[in-house]
């Protein structure tokens, strides 16, 4: 719906209420939806937190030039007015402009970030040393409030990058799979709440493209023993992203859907990884730490079951493609368990049919559903599978420029011809 | 406004929380400066770039290696409560560490780094650096660097408090100043 039709259906609640077609609660849903709707425009929101982020930040570096001269009471009190001036915004927000995400974001983002900065400051100014994965976590933990009460996913996004800064900035030895897979949940009611209202609006869409690599990124830091397992944890994150996102992902464009685009591109790397003998022969990512092993096997179960849970649900549903999207995670699984040396040629001729196969089933697919973007992801993939072969191979130049010149023409006459059918 | 309740309620939360971190750290900072027993201790500082904090001269003590009595699991990360002596120089020398605070005397709670085969630990220390205007750090370390390499005879020091195992850094002295007024003559104005 346009933003003129939602201002208009907007201006006709008050109207539709005093007549008795809607009662209150049912306008209070549609003002709320179609408001946050109407908010899903980039410029206004973006330009305004980017405003409330380099005041933070700005405010941060005035203090930190650590006025010497001034005793130590007034330096308290300047750390203490960002952040009487941020919270007073939170206030002013709640108090007169709830609905608008602008205020929203500008006000908890820069609450958030002169805490921040408050908390450092007054470590300097009592020349303090303290560990940046205690301060890292203190910012997020004491951030999630704010976060709830303004309901802001800037906030939500900067919590989940101090975790990560949390997990990175600790000793390797203290990390704690469960304890961050905990930290983080505490940012999916929010997640799940923007969704819910909004699905596929440009807010959601940022707010879940930027967590997912952030999760991603923190756990595989809280996991070295995983390091040698990566391409089980890599394929099987990617078939949960694309599980996730059938069950909730709709028609949108790949764009608006980041599980989905994480997924893919996770699952063809894997996949097309796997299509080289060498893939299986060696350890790409070295031996990891031994430490936190019984939790990293527990996440690694975990997902492996989820993963199992995930393609029996699709089998299930007559799904095939989306079950057989499940075939690098269980090969990966079954032969990184440590069961002897796998057949490294034969999986690799397996996943070069593989991934041929998913190809041609994906480009039936989008012929039999109308949709262009899935003929086209069938062909890309068929495409990158072939020029791998040809880089991989012993061919002389000549007979892969020939190879290639031929291959492409072919490809270039058949998204011709499937752009010129799907569209009649 | 039934409606706003809990949004309301979590930003008081947020609001109390925002303030009880920072205030809590300065007023229990402060009361160690006020009442806790001074030490000195000599220090070796030079001067790293901290973005979040300004610059600051980073320290290092020359007797935070210290050897463990046998006999117990130590490990590295564990916290350990070390005795402060003071001797003749009247500068503090940190003594055998313990799990458990000493029952008389005061001493600092730290961190064993690491421990070597031989029972040596090194200390991490509630205090590594030194705050200073972000002009004078660079002075401060120049004139450090001046004393170590025996250009000149300064000395540097600093003065900590300490109460109830915790600690606060108080002043750091070069050749007996503190360093702000061992600057003020060769900073520009």
């Amino acid at each position: 719906m346009s933003k003129q039709v939602a201002a208009w259906l907007l201006s006709e609640l008050p109207e539709l209420e005093r007549a008795g077609v809607l009662d209150a609660a049912s306008a209070a849903r549609l003002r709320a939806h179609y408001a946050e709707a109407g908010s899903d425009t980039v410029a206004p929101g973006l330009s305004a937190t980017l405003g409330a982020l380099l005041l933070g930040l700005g405010v941060i570096l005035l203090v930190a030039h650590n006025w010497d001269q001034w005793g130590r009471a007034l330096r308290l009190l300047v750390v203490a007015l960002p952040l009487a001036a941020g919270q007073a915004a939170c206030a002013w927000t709640l108090f007169r402009h709830p609905d608008s995400r602008g205020w929203r974001e500008c006000s908890a983002t820069f609450a958030a970030l002169a805490f921040a900065a408050a908390l450092a400051l007054v470590s300097q100014i009592f020349q303090l040393g303290g560990a940046l994965d205690r301060y890292l976590l203190g910012c997020a933990l004491v951030g999630l409030p704010l976060l709830y009460a303004l309901d802001s996913s800037v906030l939500a996004v900067l919590i989940g990058a101090a975790l990560l800064g949390w997990v990175g900035a600790q000793d390797e030895r203290m990390r704690q799979p469960l304890l961050v897979l905990l930290a983080f949940a505490t940012l999916l009611p929010h997640v799940v709440s923007v969704w819910r209202r909004a699905p596929h609006s440009m807010r959601s869409t940022w707010l879940i493209g930027w967590l997912v690599p952030l999760v991603f990124a923190a756990l595989s830091l809280t996991m070295p023993a995983m390091r040698q397992f990566a391409a089980f944890w890599l394929s099987a994150w990617a078939l949960l992203l694309i599980q996730l996102d059938s069950a909730i992902g709709g028609e949108a464009s790949l764009i608006r859907r980041p599980l989905r685009a994480y997924g893919e591109l996770g699952w063809a790397l894997v996949a097309l990884a796997a299509t080289f003998p060498d893939f299986w022969r060696e350890s790409w990512f070295g031996q990891g730490g031994a430490t936190t092993l019984w939790q990293t096997g527990l996440v690694a179960i975990l997902l492996l079951a989820l993963g199992l849970l995930c393609t029996v649900h699709a089998l299930w549903r007559r799904r095939w493609l989306l079950a057989a999207l499940s075939l690098p995670m269980l090969v990966t699984a079954s032969t990184q368990a440590g069961f002897g040396a796998p057949p490294a040629s034969l999986l690799a001729l397996l996943f070069n049919a593989y991934v041929l196969a998913i190809g041609i089933a994906l480009i039936s697919e989008g012929l039999r559903a109308q949709r262009l973007r899935a003929v086209s992801s069938g062909l890309t993939l068929i495409a990158v599978l072939v020029l791998l072969r040809f880089f991989g191979s012993e061919w002389s130049f000549v007979l892969r420029g020939v190879a290639f010149v031929v291959v492409g023409l072919a490809f270039l006459a058949a998204n011709l011809w499937l752009r010129r059918k799907v569209r009649s | 406004m039934t409606r706003l309740k809990p949004t309301w309620l979590l930003l008081a939360l947020a609001m109390l929380l925002q303030w009880a971190l920072p205030a809590g750290v300065a007023l229990h900072s402060e009361a160690i400066l006020r009442s806790g027993t001074r030490y000195y201790l000599h220090t070796a500082p030079v001067d790293p770039l901290d973005a979040f904090r300004g610059r600051y001269v980073a320290l290092r003590f020359a007797d935070a290696s210290v050897r463990l009595p046998a006999g117990l699991p130590w490990r590295a990360d564990m916290r350990v409560a070390v005795p402060l002596h003071v001797g003749p120089d009247h500068f503090a020398r940190f003594g055998t560490p313990s799990p458990t605070p000493p029952a008389q005397g005061d001493y600092l709670m730290a961190t064993l780094r690491n421990v070597d085969a031989d029972g040596v630990a090194s200390l991490d220390l509630p205090f590594d650096r030194y705050y200073l205007d972000e002009r004078a750090a660079p002075a401060a370390e120049r004139a450090y660097r001046a004393a170590n390499a025996g250009k000149t005879s300064a000395d540097a020091y600093v003065t900590i408090r300490v109460r109830n195992g915790d600690a606060v850094l108080e002043a750091l002295f070069i050749d007996n100043l503190p360093i702000q007024r061992y600057l003020a003559g060769s900073l520009p104005h």
